[in-house]
């Protein structure tokens, strides 16, 4: 009785996708993006979003036809028990590569920004203790978590970009496409996004533990939407005040945004400390996420469901691959390597997966 | 062998009344008055306060009364029990009343005014019943007894509540004795539906726990958890209602209240109203209410007697006072010692002069402040009030004007602490308040040591916990997380009543509609009808 | 579970709190004028980062004198009894040292410091004239690269010694960096000056097709600032300065802003002075491809209003229609001289190369490509003003 209650209705479900979207990768997303395509970044991030979307449309198509499984449970029933096991090891690898990578990614722009003298490891094991405590709890509380820190992350940004309307320039972001546009550059660009988003996989962990998994599409697609345009938003605003040359020069072009701003009353007169506290609590929540995957996929795939356990043991793997690339240039070579090759592909992984469940005629029993 | 021999003595001493009973070979009363009033003569031969009182019913048979003074009201002894039998023009006729089969009935049914009498034969029974205040009436040639509730007990008058002191509203409030709470319950719901039900715990003190809940509201599954958590307690003894919230909570590792509790019988029946349970407790001035969420802890039931807007403002303001209470003292280290950039230049200027001389790093400041607030504030709980308001003064004045003269602290340290201090008075429970100012150390320390990052990660520690605490299976952020729209509008807003329709879904009431929806418009005026110049 | 984090604890509380240090533990720099180092000062250079005579060849002789205004803790007075009067040398304390770059100059101030150089409060960083003319790019990207300085400092042309602008003592503000900083926010809130702060001045500097502009100024008595217009650069060099009531024209032109600036108006067969004050300035930038060639038409429509009147107390509404057209001419005049020295010095700063790139990407792509094609078009390019001025009230006296 008390598990029906318990169920994550659609609601949180789209705050789980939004808090999981909206990252680590919130800083450095605009500058990747610009790389490319220049001023042509805000709509090469609408193209992106577009992929995504058909990834996350994908992944809510094989949800639904396996209501009561996860994506370690579907695996197997498709693609055959050793073949399944395997694909789901290989996911649950590139997850605890990428945890590893992001947590690196949050601690390099802390070490940046804040706290340039206190070892790197500090705000590593910091993050990855707040995990690990956390991510053993029921799908509830994890929900619950989800839900309660997406206001706390997103009102913060969205005060920011209201101030910073004030410094945007109009020819900062024209024309659409960019200069000297060529498809392949923008194609680039664009795929920065869904590579950077491509975390909405763990919604392939909650589906089942949902109060109607067959009316899931409509709130991962809203919750989809809605990270896609703040995030649009965000592209749009760092593009429009800065101009692609200047954000090819910085790291943290989201950051130093923060830092341009004047509020009207000076209580603070620097906001970027207010808009770092709001991205700790996105960085967390995304990796709370995938830690979510990690635990509760070993969990599945083995049988073994001693959460505590397992999300204790998954911390110093994660520790030690955070601390493996050697410097900020490294980490995001391994994290474009990772997220381009492993991430990029799982988006098309989902119509894979139906199609050879059609073929076979797997269904989940209702 | 001498030793042990006299060690085994002294234990028989040791043992009280009740064992040696069980001991002696006459458990059972016989027919035999004279047995029967050595057996129990003999159990509490020691207490000065045991009286038996021998006397003859209706002058011919022997009888006598077995009572605890200090436990009784002798008056009525002497006027409901013992006259009535003694009287030998009693309305019954003295043969027929001798006459008849069975002495006890027709004394119970013919002869005393009493309310409250039942015949009991158990030997144990009858030592319970003298133990609980009543009086035990033995007739020669019977081995049952009569049982008269005669129990009085000094009580203090009903006051109004100490910890939950109102502007606006009744002020009354519960007292240690338990029938008297509940009749302050009953007075505010006259519905048969309301239900008291008694449970007995505490190996020894065999205290009497009633839980009150109303049966067409109230979750079925919460009112059967509730009652086998507390038939769970085994426990010697249960001194207050603290002991039960102890044993019933569902994390008692969590800093965190998970039940709330409260003098107040109004702000009892208002969430009985709404599906929760209340727990009394004998002896205990505090009722329990099960389940608790973290909103109902910065609420008070004044809040629902002012207009809405004031009391929204106002929960409002008590919630940014917890928020204070927890972060300020931290937020300020971070900004002084890790980000002076945050606050603007002027302000930094100030602060470094008011800093100069200061031997301490900001952080060991802020925690020997906190300390000593904490000191101060203990010990003027603890003092006499007459005292304590001196102290107040010494600790004001020593705390404030002279350690910042000595150069101990800095002047804007003193104010932090204040503000930090005076916002976790503002928090109306007190059991939570103190979760929140001790949870503030931890933060000092964290942001201490790593700045504005040990401030969000401590903040996230503390509500992470907090969204994976349940009270009896109710979330505890509710109705925030999980979001529940008809939740919001009683939380750090409040609502007009008239918005007010349904009860609280997550304690899943058996009838989520308050009252049936009535098509209601405001106010009319009565005025408006006449028709201008006739009156 | 629990043991481990009370290990890592520990470890932390053992090993130190690394990034923390008290307000009084760092000297918190105010302000910093960036001078010219003269061979004798480098005479004496502290030689910190380098040998003597070591500094890698070829860069050494853009040597720069760096003053440092630092806030003393514990000789500004809290609360009222403090404030003003005993004049800022007090209070702070400028200390002067060479370097061949900014952060070798910062790293030499180190070496005499005991408490750690602080960039996250400096208001105004100060160039001297030559420092702006030599070019800024190098002296730039140390103050880039610090998290600490924050974007919404100012930059501002001294055009004298830099140095001189911090030994300003004003006798109203503690420090004398706040109250020049003070003087230079106001001076946007006013209308005198564009918004023009450190960070968005780097922008601009980046962007292509726009030269930036920062503030200039003057020390005036020893004790405070006057604003003496703005500084135009081409790319990182500064090319000259335009006069105050030339920049309140720069700004109309450039982006809606509040006019701060009066113009002293005759009217041709009447007697008179009028003081006309531009009250909101809003361009409109028209952009044209004619014959491959790019020309531009600014439309400024400016709301103004008679503050002042000397010698004619005549004010009439035909009157007023006649003010508003000689008010019109006289700014277009200077509008358009202003555009023609902007031109031919090749300081695009009204962004009009930006808006091309923006609108017309392939022309852009195909024939500039760079600042310096740009600068060249630039020149030749066909630019005409338009003032539509609107005199929208004469303040509280009806004539």
């Amino acid at each position: 009785m008390n598990k029906q209650r318990d169920k994550v209705t659609n609601l949180q479900l789209s705050f789980i996708v939004i808090s999981t979207m909206i990252g680590v990768s919130l800083l450095s997303l605009t500058r990747f993006i610009v790389e490319y395509s220049g001023s042509g970044a805000p709509f090469a991030t609408l193209v992106g979003i577009v992929i995504g979307l058909i990834g996350i449309v994908g992944l809510v198509l094989v949800g639904k036809r396996f209501p009561t499984k996860t994506i370690i449970g579907y695996n197997e029933i498709i693609l055959g028990k050793s073949f399944g096991r395997m694909m789901s090891v290989f996911i649950i690898l590139l997850f605890i590569i990428l945890a590893g990578l992001e947590t690196r990614q949050y601690a390099e722009a802390i070490k940046g920004s804040i706290l340039s003298e206190t070892p790197i490891q500090v705000a590593i094991i910091a993050m990855i203790l707040l995990c690990m405590t956390t991510s053993y709890q029921s799908v509830a509380t994890f929900a619950y978590i989800h839900f309660f820190y997406v206001p706390l992350i997103l009102i913060p940004i969205l005060l920011i970009l209201v101030f910073a309307f004030r410094d945007a320039e109009m020819y900062h972001v024209t024309p659409f496409l960019g200069h000297e546009p060529s498809i392949k550059e923008f194609i680039n660009g664009a795929l920065v996004l869904p590579q950077a988003l491509g975390n909405f996989l763990v919604i392939a962990m909650v589906i089942p533990f949902m109060k109607e998994p067959m009316k899931s599409m409509k709130g991962a697609v809203w919750g989809y939407l809605i990270a896609g345009l703040i995030i649009f938003i965000v592209v749009t605003m760092t593009v429009a005040v800065f101009g692609d040359k200047e954000i090819m020069q910085m790291f943290w072009p989201t950051l130093i945004l923060g830092r341009m701003i004047q509020v009207p009353t000076e209580i603070l007169s620097r906001i970027d400390a207010i808009l770092l506290i709001s991205w700790i609590y996105a960085v967390f929540t995304t990796l709370l996420s995938y830690y979510f995957i990690i635990v509760r996929g070993i969990c599945e795939l083995f049988r073994f469901h001693h959460y505590r356990l397992i999300s204790v043991l998954a911390a110093p793997i994660v520790f030690i691959i955070a601390i493996l690339p050697d410097d900020i240039f490294h980490m995001y070579d391994y994290i474009l390597l990772v997220t381009k090759f492993a991430l990029l592909p799982l988006l098309v992984y989902p119509f894979m997966l139906l199609v050879v469940a059609a073929i076979r005629r797997k269904k989940g029993h209702e | 062998m001498v030793l042990w021999k006299r060690k085994k003595k002294s234990d028989k001493e040791q043992i009280p009344s009740g064992q040696i009973i069980d001991n002696s070979q006459d458990k059972q009363l016989t027919h035999d008055l004279v047995h029967n009033i050595d057996t129990l003569t003999n159990v509490f031969q020691k207490d000065t306060d045991f009286s038996s009182r021998t006397f003859h019913i209706v002058g011919e048979t022997p009888a006598a009364a077995f009572y605890i003074s200090s436990l009784v009201d002798k008056e009525k002894i002497n006027r409901d029990i013992i006259h009535p039998l003694q009287e030998t023009n009693s309305r019954a006729d003295r043969t027929t009343l001798l006459g008849k089969k069975n002495l006890l009935l027709s004394l119970l049914y013919d002869v005393l005014y009493y309310s409250d009498g039942e015949i009991v034969s158990g030997y144990d029974e009858i030592l319970d019943a003298i133990l609980h205040g009543k009086t035990v009436v033995l007739v020669d040639g019977y081995h049952d007894a009569l049982i008269l509730d005669t129990f009085t007990l000094e009580k203090r008058g009903i006051t109004e509540p100490e910890s939950e002191r109102v502007v606006r509203g009744p002020r009354e409030g519960f007292i240690e004795v338990l029938q008297t709470n509940i009749s302050l319950l009953r007075y505010r719901l006259p519905v048969p539906e309301f239900r008291a039900e008694s449970i007995e715990i505490g190996e020894k003190t065999k205290t009497k726990v009633a839980v009150c809940y109303l049966d067409n509201i109230a979750d079925d599954d919460l009112v059967l958890e509730v009652k086998k958590r507390i038939n769970d307690i085994n426990v010697d003894r249960i001194l207050d209602a603290g002991y039960i919230e102890q044993f019933i909570q569902d994390n008692p590792r969590s800093p965190f209240p998970q039940v709330q509790n409260t003098e107040r019988p109004d702000r009892a029946v208002g969430n009985i109203l709404e599906g929760r349970v209340v727990i009394l407790v004998d002896g205990s001035p505090f009722a329990l209410i099960v389940p608790a969420v973290f909103n109902q802890f910065y609420q008070t039931s004044e809040d629902y007697l002012s207009r809405f807007i004031m009391s929204s403002i106002i929960r409002f303001i008590r919630f940014v006072a917890l928020l204070f209470s927890l972060t300020f003292s931290s937020l300020y280290i971070t900004v002084l010692s890790f980000h002076p950039e945050m606050i603007p230049a002027q302000f930094m200027v100030a602060a470094s002069s008011g800093r100069a001389g200061v031997p301490f790093p900001v952080v060991v400041e802020v925690l020997l402040m906190e300390i000593a607030m904490e000191i101060l504030r203990e010990a003027t709980i603890r003092m006499p009030q007459q005292v304590g308001g001196a102290l107040s003064i010494v600790g004001v004045l020593v705390i404030g004007q002279a350690a910042v003269s000595a150069g101990f602290v800095s002047p804007i340290t003193v104010v932090i602490i204040a503000l930090s201090t005076i916002g976790s008075f503002a928090t109306p429970s007190y059991n939570a308040a103190i979760a929140f100012r001790m949870l503030k150390f931890p933060l000092i320390i964290l942001s201490g040591i790593i700045g504005l990052l040990g401030l969000a990660i401590g903040l996230m520690f503390i509500v992470n916990h907090m969204l994976s605490l349940r009270s009896f299976g109710v979330p505890y952020f509710t109705p925030l997380s999980p979001w529940n729209k008809e939740g919001v509008k009683d939380s750090f807003i409040r609502a007009p009543l008239r918005w007010f329709k349904e009860r609280p879904s997550e304690l899943h009431p058996k009838d989520r509609i308050r009252v049936e929806s009535s098509v209601k418009e405001g106010p009319t005026n009565p005025l408006a009808n006449r028709k201008r110049g006739k009156s | 579970m629990k043991k481990s984090i009370i290990y890592v604890g520990l470890l932390v509380f053992i090993s130190g709190c690394w990034d923390r240090y008290e307000i009084e533990e760092r000297a918190n720099i105010l302000g910093i004028a960036i001078d010219i180092a003269e061979e004798e000062d480098m005479k004496d250079e502290p030689n910190v980062s380098h040998r003597q005579g070591e500094f890698p060849e070829g860069y050494e002789q853009n040597s720069v004198k760096i003053t440092a205004q630092i806030s003393l803790p514990g000789k500004i007075k809290l609360g009222p009894e403090g404030g003003g009067g005993e004049g800022s040398q007090k209070t702070s304390w400028t200390l002067e040292t060479v370097g061949h770059t900014v952060k070798d100059a910062m790293a030499n101030l180190q070496q005499q410091l005991a408490e750690k150089l602080y960039l996250g409060h400096v208001q105004i960083i100060v160039i001297s004239e030559e420092i702006a003319k030599r070019g800024v790019e190098e002296i730039n990207d140390y103050f880039r690269r610090s998290p600490e300085v924050r974007r919404t400092a100012w930059m501002i042309v001294n055009g004298g010694d830099a140095k001189k602008v911090l030994e300003a003592a004003p006798p109203v503000e503690n420090v004398s960096s706040l109250y020049l900083s003070n003087t230079l926010d106001n001076a946007v809130r006013f209308g005198k000056l564009p918004r023009e702060y450190l960070g968005k001045y780097w922008i601009n500097l980046s962007s292509e097709g726009i030269d930036p502009v920062l503030p200039a100024v003057q020390v005036i008595n020893n004790d405070r600032l006057l604003i003496e217009g703005v500084a135009y650069f081409k790319e990182d060099k500064m090319i000259g300065k335009i006069s105050p009531i030339e920049s309140g024209v720069f700004m109309g032109m450039r982006g809606k802003t509040p006019g701060g600036y009066s113009i002293p108006m005759t009217l041709p067969n009447e007697n008179g002075v009028f003081m006309v004050k531009a009250t909101t300035q809003k361009p409109k930038i028209n952009l044209r491809m004619e014959n491959g060639k790019p020309d531009a038409e600014i439309k400024v429509t400016v709301d103004a209003t008679v503050e002042e009147e000397v010698d004619s107390n005549q004010l009439k509404a035909p009157m007023i229609e006649k003010l508003e057209k000689e008010t019109m001419k006289k700014a277009n005049q200077i509008a358009s001289e202003l555009i023609e020295k902007l031109q031919s010095d090749g300081s695009d700063i009204f962004g009009i190369g930006a808006r091309i790139r923006a609108k017309y990407a392939s022309y852009w792509d195909r024939e500039v490509k760079s600042d310096e094609r740009w600068a060249e078009i630039y020149k030749e390019m066909d630019i005409r003003v338009d003032y539509d001025i609107n005199i929208t009230d004469t303040g509280m006296e009806w004539k």
